[in-house]
């Protein structure tokens, strides 16, 4: 029985959910769940918290499979699913520890002119990540961030949203999706200059 | 370029000074400059060795912050949890068997 489903046509699985099917939602579970759970943790950054938000995506995903227009794929739709739960999940906690963006924002001298080092760049920022210390300091940069502006940055740098959706997703202006953009690139790059010229053999003070 | 010259240069009309550079950098980085600007925003890296150097830091560290969620993403196991399908599929019996 089924011994095809994962050969099927997304539009025969989508039939097959609408049914009911136990054997397609369980497919569907097993294919998608660890992008699903790799999203949840991304916003909530916490392994139970990212638990939960698949469950309740898989639970609204069964029952409103009945209501998915087709107008996207499916994964699409379910991503989005996704995204909306863990940022409700996110914002139902209490706040951890935040950097003031203000403090993180780029200087100017008086005259509008910028000075910054010239920076020389010796390993390549998978080389960088990979080192033990360096994978703390970007980790804890971004979940520095605060988080009205780490969303943005999330959504547009690492989901690929554009500023419209990611507007969309926020129910912000799409000026205001452009501003945090941009001020969450800014602040990242600051906390993270620490790590631009390092060398393999380093050891970041 | 010292400073001061590069604050002469941005003093000549139409020159952009590195604060009023400063708002188009994403435009700039996702190469979706609207073109009434596009000319006035290569003027200034060109004559602006500090911004270029901010532009490729700033570049760097979103680069970095995807491959971190590329790490992050790798070390999450493959298997979905068996416990997290049999929660699932009781709950939408659950709901099934209230609406019915």
């Amino acid at each position: 029985m089924n011994k095809d489903i994962e050969e099927i046509p997304e539009e025969e699985l989508i039939t097959r959910l609408c049914n009911g099917e136990e054997s397609s939602y369980i497919f569907l579970m097993r294919k998608y769940g660890r992008r699903l759970y790799a999203i949840a943790k991304r916003y909530t950054n916490s392994d139970e918290d990212a638990k939960d938000c698949v469950q309740q995506t898989y639970i609204q995903i069964f029952q409103h499979i009945n209501n998915f227009q087709k107008r996207s794929s499916l994964w699409t739709w379910m991503r989005r699913i996704i995204i909306n739960i863990s940022i409700q999940t996110l914002r139902s906690k209490h706040r951890s520890q935040e950097i003031p963006i203000a403090d993180l924002l780029p200087d100017f001298e008086s005259d509008n002119v910028r000075t910054e080092t010239n920076w020389q760049f010796n390993e390549s920022v998978d080389v960088i990540v990979s080192m033990k210390e360096s994978t703390e300091i970007v980790r804890n940069a971004i979940y520095g961030l605060p988080q009205d502006y780490r969303l943005v940055l999330l959504l547009r740098d690492i989901e690929g949203y554009s500023t419209d959706e990611v507007a969309d997703i926020l129910e912000i202006s799409i000026s205001a999706s452009k501003t945090r953009l941009h001020r969450a690139r800014s602040a990242l790059k600051k906390l993270l200059e620490p790590l631009m010229s390092l060398k393999g053999g380093d050891i970041i003070k | 370029m010292n400073k001061s010259i590069r604050s002469l240069i941005f003093k000549i009309p139409y020159m952009l000074n590195c604060r009023e550079f400063e708002e188009f950098i994403d435009d700039y980085i996702d190469d979706s400059l609207p073109a009434s600007v596009s000319k006035k925003v290569y003027l200034h890296l060109l004559a602006c060795g500090d911004c270029r150097s901010y532009i490729s830091a700033y570049k760097r560290s979103i680069e970095m912050g995807k491959a971190l969620c590329d790490k992050l993403d790798s070390e999450i196991p493959e298997d979905v949890p068996e416990e997290l399908i049999t929660f699932v599929l009781e709950n939408i019996k659950n709901k099934d068997s209230k609406e019915e």
